[in-house]
């Protein structure tokens, strides 16, 4: 199955021009699930991930004939989603800060509105939790608490020091705990 | 919605559960079920949604700037309507448009009708000529001179009471009195009078034996350098003799 290719063999096919469509198509299937998840963790609401995960794609199809397979692909695909989410969150906090209310619990109210949520279960406080982090500590909690990513390639895709980011997750997982506990 | 399937576990997974048992952190015990979901099917059609937005034609930008084909000839023609539109909210409230021609006030049965030539015919009566007497001028110049003397007299009389003041008296002739009046007080008289008030009476003199009188000149310091030890050693010997 597609799933199953070589990223190096992807990127030649996408060079190809009369396998670039279908080249591109494997690369989506291959990646969509986990950089959506990873962006819907983030954005939390799954129309803003829809809209981020595309253009991110969309930037993916411009960029690819220029990406050098100095850095893997899948680490590449997660620098431009994590930008992507990135952007779209100071968009979205510029917005709310111009509008009359200037919320800035605009992710923690998203949580609450979904139909499944309920405080009393520890998930759901968890995510609550990790809205309370600053942007990079949460981006770097997401990556490795749910996607489980070494320290070494998430060091490549946010250009960080593993030491930095060791720290930042420790840090962040205690501030989750302290949420936790004391809401 | 149906809830997505729970996240699959990586190789680095073990690791992570190891970092925060060293953590001792809770959330070793909090399930990672995704409590987010996706509509039906989203994964299946994404690429092709993706695809398509990657084929679509870029925006021309060629384009920015255009205005639609015949806007400026109807231009002025929806300008006007607006602004008829907005005249008429203006004046479109029921009420006053009920009250516009209700006048409250009323005039005279046929006023208008006699008004113009109720106003023509003063125009065209003659006007009274009055005839001013001629009066004696010696009564003028008696009425100019007796006014004048009057004022004359009560600038005097003010002037001269007020000269019995020291405001009006020059600043200069105040200060010479007090000079004179002062240089007759004798040392003690000065020193009675501080020490009556309590300031301080040693300070006072050796204030007055350094009143500018006292001090040398500029050139004194120039032809002779002992002047300033000089000075210093009256003082003192000023300041010895009052204690």
């Amino acid at each position: 199955m597609a799933e199953h290719l070589d990223d190096k063999e992807l990127l030649f096919q996408f060079k190809i021009e009369a396998t670039k469509e279908v080249a591109f198509t494997r690369i989506i299937k291959k990646y969509q699930e986990k950089l959506y998840w990873h962006i819907r963790r983030m954005v939390i609401e799954h129309e803003d991930a829809n809209d981020v995960l595309q253009n991110m794609f969309i930037k993916v199809w411009k960029g690819l004939d220029n990406f050098r397979e100095d850095s893997q692909l899948y680490t590449w695909l997660y620098r431009i989603a994590t930008n992507e989410c990135l952007t779209f969150l100071q968009q979205q906090k510029k917005r709310s800060s111009i509008s009359l209310s200037g919320d800035d619990n605009t992710l923690s109210n998203k949580i609450k509105a979904d139909e499944h949520f309920d405080s009393n279960k520890l998930e759901w406080k968890l995510q609550l939790a990790i809205q309370k982090l600053p942007e990079k500590q949460r981006t770097v909690f997401h990556l490795r608490y749910y996607d489980e990513m070494p320290y070494e390639e998430m060091s490549r895709v946010l250009e960080t020091s593993e030491g930095a980011l060791k720290a930042s997750y420790h840090h962040a997982v205690k501030k989750i705990e302290d949420f936790i506990l004391n809401r | 919605m149906p809830l997505n399937k729970s996240y699959q576990a990586m190789p680095e997974n073990t690791i992570i559960q190891n970092e925060l048992k060293e953590l001792n952190s809770l959330l070793i015990d909090i399930s990672k079920r995704n409590v987010f979901s996706v509509p039906d099917g989203y994964f299946d059609a994404l690429s092709r949604d993706i695809l398509l937005a990657v084929k679509q034609p870029p925006v021309q930008f060629e384009e920015i700037g255009t205005v639609p084909t015949g806007y400026f000839e109807g231009l002025s023609g929806s300008i006007m309507k607006k602004i008829k539109a907005e005249m008429s909210d203006a004046e479109g409230s029921v009420l006053l448009m009920g009250l516009k021609n209700i006048n409250v006030y009323s005039v005279p049965r046929g006023y208008f009708d006699q008004l113009a030539s109720g106003i023509l015919n003063k125009i065209q009566q003659p006007s009274k000529v009055v005839v001013m007497q001629n009066r004696s001028s010696f009564f003028r110049y008696a009425a100019a001179a007796v006014i004048t003397g009057f004022i004359g007299l009560s600038v005097i009389s003010i002037f001269d009471k007020k000269g019995e003041t020291d405001f009006i008296r020059p600043k200069t002739e105040i200060a010479f009195n007090f000079d004179e009046a002062f240089s007759t007080l004798t040392d003690a008289d000065i020193v009675n009078y501080l020490q009556k008030d309590g300031q301080d009476v040693n300070a006072a003199l050796v204030a007055s034996i350094s009143d500018d009188k006292s001090l040398p000149d500029q050139e004194d310091y120039l032809t002779d350098e002992n002047t300033l030890d000089n000075l210093l050693n009256q003082l003192k010997a000023v300041e010895s003799t009052t204690n």
